[in-house]
């Protein structure tokens, strides 16, 4: 029996009723039929996400109250009602989630309230004492305490702050502004912040977890590291090659693999296609050693576990090589590089996404991303040979032409990988 | 249902465990500097105020002493500890006596504080005492400039650790820790 969201389950609720008062199926195959899909409570989804919306709310005033420094209190009735707080909101949320016949979901928002308590009372402590303004050892700290109490609770909740967390510390916000100069420096707060939120999401089996860590390690190597887009383009690789050993052995997180990897390798390249992801400096030569290292170290691991895979993962070697070796050369032929590259990939991705993975998912990416070049180079070879209305209108017709012809061909493709 | 008591029990450990931790790390933060105030001696500065926010702890002073910038014998890297050795002048202002990677012994109207050194050359070396800002009720750090001159009562303990008590501008108190 297919596993229907909480929409697709509404929808056939009321399909039924209609069959049923039309007299197109008479009552007992009505109730037989809803039997079959059971009424899920909907209240729950939206009951959940007030819960977490009011803890972080509360937890972000408390931060706001400490900021106001408010000096009516003394430092120790400050510190007895924050640690007060901590332990009181750890203590109830316990009770509700965990103890039978309580209120999981406010529980869930009390313990995570807990730790957004904890963080507020570090940087309590800090003002207090005028400590110096080092954001990340706060932060740290602050994601060390969030991580014991995700891994004693198991909720992803606690998860994904801690996530947000490590992320926000490996960015080390305090040099935030100095981009690409102390990526050697933060190197090892992005592996420790990487490693420690892969195996947390894992652990917790979420998602959400693995997809923040995707999302701050890649804008970490683009912004941070001498490499920019090309980092992102071995990052967004990797994470495609482990899909399809995850799709295999944990499908739930195929999803955020999955769409992770490709929009970041995609992303990257359209990006190259604009011009150069970097310069030539010994930092960048490093970086480029040790990210292609790593990335065909992933590849050829997913291809000794998953030997059906070993065209895909090939291609995708070959990219990641060709695309180290067309990053330091030239402007305009590395430009083309990425331009060809960029359009493999896409075409290489529909491809396997109908007659090998059977993915909508990876079908639709690319064709996004399709388009997105279409009006990329539509600016690049047009903007300025066009008077302006006209290069808008033109644009625009092409645009819906090009959005009708690619829903017609993905449709086409989609139930043709049904059929 | 025996094992899903057993899992109940093992979780409720882990998260007082958990919780202990958090406390512990708080309280690991907070001791060290109410322990300087409690043994530490008291001397008074002069500095100079630019005016900041952070996100997290909102107003905040950033202060600049006379002696957070000391001339060493030898060229010293940054993160190294710098031990600088302040003795009141005929004025009765606190000034720089010495500067050196090894903590001497003060004589009787002398403190030394401990530092680290930041990058610069032996001539001139910046040195962090983790007394460089203070912070103020909301509103209050964007009232001063460069241009006015804040005294600073300072705690500074036999380790060399010092601890802000209180800071003003003219005879205007801006900030006092209180701790009870």
């Amino acid at each position: 029996m297919a596993n229907l969201t909480g929409k697709q389950q509404l929808l056939l609720t009321r399909e039924i009723d209609r069959w049923h008062s039309e007299s197109i199926i008479d009552e007992s195959l009505a109730d037989r039929l809803k039997s079959l899909y059971p009424e899920r409570s909907f209240s729950h989804g939206v009951s959940s996400s007030l819960i977490l919306v009011g803890a972080i709310l509360v937890g972000l005033g408390t931060l706001l109250f400490i900021a106001a420094n408010w000096q009516s209190m003394t430092l120790l009735a400050k510190l007895a009602v924050m640690v007060l707080a901590t332990v009181i909101a750890n203590y109830s949320g316990w009770c509700l989630r965990f103890e039978p016949g309580k209120r999981p979901r406010l529980g869930e928002g009390l313990l995570l309230l807990g730790s957004l308590f904890y963080g507020g009372s570090i940087w309590l402590i800090a003002q207090t004492f005028n400590f110096d303004s080092s954001f990340s050892t706060g932060l740290l700290l602050w994601s060390l305490g969030t991580l014991a109490a995700a891994l004693a609770t198991r909720l992803p909740s606690l998860g994904c702050l801690t996530a947000i967390l490590c992320g926000l510390w490996a960015f080390d916000c305090d040099r935030f502004g100095i981009f690409a100069t102390g990526a050697v420096e933060h190197l090892p707060h992005f592996l420790i912040g990487i490693v420690v939120c892969t195996g947390l999401a894992f652990y917790l089996r979420s998602p959400a977890v693995s997809w923040i860590n995707m999302v701050w390690g890649g804008l970490w190597l683009m912004l941070w590291s001498p490499m920019h887009s090309l980092a992102l383009l071995l990052w967004g690789v990797a994470i495609l090659g482990a899909f399809l050993h995850i799709s295999r052995t944990r499908p739930i997180f195929s999803g955020s693999f999955l769409y992770g990897g490709s929009i970041a390798a995609l992303g990257a390249l359209l990006i190259m296609t604009a011009g150069s992801s970097g310069t030539g400096s010994s930092d960048f030569t490093h970086g480029v050693f040790l990210l292609l290292s790593s990335a065909l170290v992933v590849l050829m691991l997913v291809a000794v576990k998953q030997p059906a895979r070993l065209p895909e993962l090939t291609c995708l070697g070959v990219l990641v090589v060709a695309a180290c070796l067309f990053s330091v050369a030239p402007e305009p032929t590395a430009r083309l590089c990425a331009n060809i590259s960029l359009l493999s990939l896409i075409g290489a991705m529909i491809y396997t996404g109908i007659k090998r993975l059977g993915s909508a998912g990876m079908i639709n990416v690319a064709i996004v991303f399709f388009v997105l070049d279409i009006i990329f180079r539509y600016f690049d070879f047009f903007y300025t040979m066009m008077d302006r209305s006209v290069f808008f209108l033109s644009g625009g017709v092409v645009l819906m032409v090009a959005g009708a012809l690619a829903e017609r061909g993905r449709r086409k493709m989609i139930d043709g990988m049904a059929a | 249902m025996n094992a899903h008591i057993t899992e109940y029990g093992h979780r409720r450990w882990t998260l007082k465990l958990a919780v202990l931790f958090q406390i512990g790390v708080l309280l690991s933060l907070a001791v060290p500097p109410v322990v300087t105030l409690h043994s530490g001696r008291a001397i008074c500065v002069e500095t100079v105020p630019v005016d900041p926010w952070n996100m997290f702890r909102g107003d905040y002073i950033r202060l600049g002493y006379d002696f957070g910038r000391v001339t060493m014998p030898n060229n010293f890297d940054s993160g190294e500890p710098v031990y600088v050795t302040l003795g009141k002048d005929e004025t009765g202002k606190w000034q720089v006596v010495s500067a050196g990677p090894e903590r001497p012994a003060p004589r009787p109207g002398q403190v030394v504080l401990c530092g680290v050194a930041e990058y610069g050359s032996a001539a001139s070396i910046p040195v962090k005492f983790g007394i460089e800002q203070v912070f103020v009720p909301e509103g209050k750090g964007k009232r001063f400039s460069s241009a006015d001159r804040l005294k600073v009562d300072l705690i500074v303990d036999d380790q060399g650790r010092a601890v802000i008590k209180r800071v003003r501008a003219g005879d205007e108190e801006i900030y006092r820790l209180r701790l009870i």
